[in-house]
């Protein structure tokens, strides 16, 4: 019920911004039914992981990378995998390219069903925290983090480890895995298929607000699969292009609020992520996938970005769909990678981290070090779609609601997102001006 | 007779590895009873793990005051309660086991082995090994 003055003054300030990865602020004041500033504010330091890379083996650029993000190391690893592989002129045989999509389904079912299941949840039903929605909702708590340990099981079986993994290089993998354990994965993946198809039915049911905005789909499509490694940067505003053409659509700048840069597209925000990749790639998800989305309902492409979480929910769906239609499948290769020669070169490639597009360029030298290197994750490129849409979301929620409704009005927006703000401090240019 | 979780956290460098040490040198003893070694990575890999186990043994390196070596052997209630803040990266020991409690799991079945590092950069002392195994079998024998 809307019982403020909406001409009142509002100062909300959340110091520390809870359930997203790494730290960051919202503040937000409006006078005379105005808003005066609503931004995110990333204070993490910068990383400067481009940095530690320079001067570094090519071999060694994998294990790098991974250390970038504890819940998305693939998509560092594989990204820049596959740029070098570009210099090198690797072709990506069919064991490795199924392979690649596993471990990285992988990495998309353990953070999208924690997401789901710990962070989104919570704002949806009305919890302070996970801790006491699982007191009401131990059942489905329990379900979403047998998936999640199911995702990590699926990291293990190529990387080694879940965390950090260790089993990719350029050309492949350092290990193909006998055939008995991916038998007994399989096993596991069979008996959490009824699992996932309910933890989608739960997460599609959420209350979740409606929130209808103008904004642009980005994501990677395939001529034939659901884009995730290979195929062409599109949006829903005619963009298609390879991904070694997303420096001259795609520009970096820094803004004063935040340690992260803000990515633009032709000049524009975008979108990235679950809803983006749903809304340009329905008609690539498997049959039984599209059925569980009529199923329950859904409808894409969508407008509303609180469907980012019934996309999340459809894939790790997929995730688990496709993963078994491998598996089952599965021969060992002669050899699970492909020989090649080092070469000095610039490479470009993007692939599709949980939270959206990763883009990755780099330039070894004749000696097979890294000469410059540069990485831009998903988080820093929603970072200005994100403002836009808590200045749209504000503004159609109306500020007469209490500063209580209106902070968490953006923090569920921000929240879903799932921002991950480290990943987000990926490079800051250093002016220093000495007089 | 009932089975025992031990699970050791850890991770693959210095004296993070602690956790995963305990759990290699126990493999190659004869201990007291039926148990189910683990070596987590995460912490959130231990909630449903704990769900499961009749009774837990969960080890971890800590950074403490010190003196480095220190062993703090630690039920539910002394684990601190503070606010919880899960993050995507940060959901640490206290948090898993916290939400196992809530999903069901007797809080008096956990006991917690807690061996003060001091630095997070020290090198693993073989002695600390020793030291949180012995302590594990005398919990099993005297749960036997």
């Amino acid at each position: 019920m809307s019982t403020l003055n909406p001409k009142r003054d509002i100062d909300i300030q959340v110091p520390l911004l809870t359930r997203v990865e790494g730290e960051g602020s919202l503040e937000f004041t409006a006078r005379d039914g105005r808003i005066e500033q609503l931004q995110l504010r990333i204070f993490e330091p910068p990383r400067l992981f481009e940095k530690f890379l320079e001067g570094q083996d090519y071999t060694e650029v994998p294990h790098i990378a991974a250390r970038v993000c504890g819940v998305c190391p693939i998509a560092y690893q594989m990204t820049s995998i596959r740029a070098m592989e570009h210099i090198f002129g690797v072709l990506e045989d069919p064991w490795v390219h199924a392979m690649r999509r596993v471990i990285y389904y992988g990495e998309w079912l353990q953070s999208h069903a924690l997401h789901i299941n710990l962070f989104a949840a919570p704002d949806f039903l009305g919890y302070a925290d996970a801790l006491q929605m699982a007191t009401r909702y131990p059942e489905e708590v329990k379900r979403g983090m047998l998936l999640q340990g199911l995702g990590n099981d699926m990291l293990r079986l190529l990387g080694g480890r879940s965390v950090h993994p260790i089993g990719l290089r350029v050309g492949g993998f350092h290990r193909a895995p006998p055939k008995h354990e991916v038998a007994d994965l399989v096993d596991k993946l069979l008996a959490a298929r009824d699992a996932v198809r309910e933890f989608a039915a739960w997460a599609v049911s959420l209350p979740r607000p409606v929130d209808e905005q103008d904004f642009v789909s980005v994501a990677i499509r395939h001529p034939q699969e659901y884009g995730i490694n290979e195929g062409q940067l599109v949006s829903d505003k005619g963009l298609d292009i390879p991904f070694d053409r997303y420096p001259t659509h795609f520009r970096e700048h820094q803004v004063e609020h935040s340690t992260a840069h803000y990515s633009m597209m032709d000049g524009g925000s975008y979108f990235l992520g679950p809803l983006a990749r749903v809304n340009l790639n329905f008609d690539r998800l498997p049959q039984e996938v599209q059925n569980l989305a009529h199923d329950l309902g859904l409808s894409f492409p969508s407008r509303n970005m609180f469907m980012n979480v019934a996309a999340r929910a459809l894939e790790c769906h997929l995730a688990i769909v496709e993963t078994l239609d491998i598996l089952q499948h599965y021969k060992l290769p002669t050899r699970p990678w492909q020989d090649y020669t080092p070469r000095p070169g610039i490479g470009h490639h993007c692939t599709e981290a949980p939270r959206g597009m990763i883009y990755h360029r780099f330039e070894i030298d004749r000696d097979g070090r890294v000469k410059t290197a540069s990485m831009i994750p998903p988080t820093s490129q929603n970072q200005a779609r994100l403002e836009q849409n808590l200045h749209s979301a504000v503004e159609h929620f109306g500020l007469d609601h209490t500063d209580e409704a209106l902070r968490e009005l953006c923090e569920k927006v921000i929240r879903n997102y799932d921002p991950c703000l480290s990943c987000s401090t990926h490079f800051l240019k250093l002016k220093v001006n000495r007089e | 007779m009932t089975e025992t979780l031990i699970a050791g956290i850890g991770s693959p460098h210095g004296a993070d590895r602690l956790g995963w040490a305990v759990i290699e040198a126990l493999r190659h003893e004869d201990l007291p009873g039926p148990v189910k070694l683990v070596a987590c990575s995460l912490p959130a890999e231990l909630t449903p793990l704990l769900l499961e186990a009749p009774r837990a043994i969960v080890i971890d390196a800590l950074l403490g005051d010190g003196p480095a070596g220190t062993l703090h052997q630690l039920s539910m209630a002394d684990l601190p309660q503070v606010e919880l803040r899960l993050s995507s990266h940060g959901l640490g020991l206290v948090d898993a086991v916290r939400l196992a409690c809530v999903l069901g799991m007797p809080a008096e079945r956990l006991t917690v082995l807690a061996l003060d590092v001091a630095r997070p950069e020290a090198e693993l002392q073989e002695a600390w090994v020793t030291r949180l195994c012995e302590r594990v079998s005398l919990l099993l024998q005297r749960a036997a």
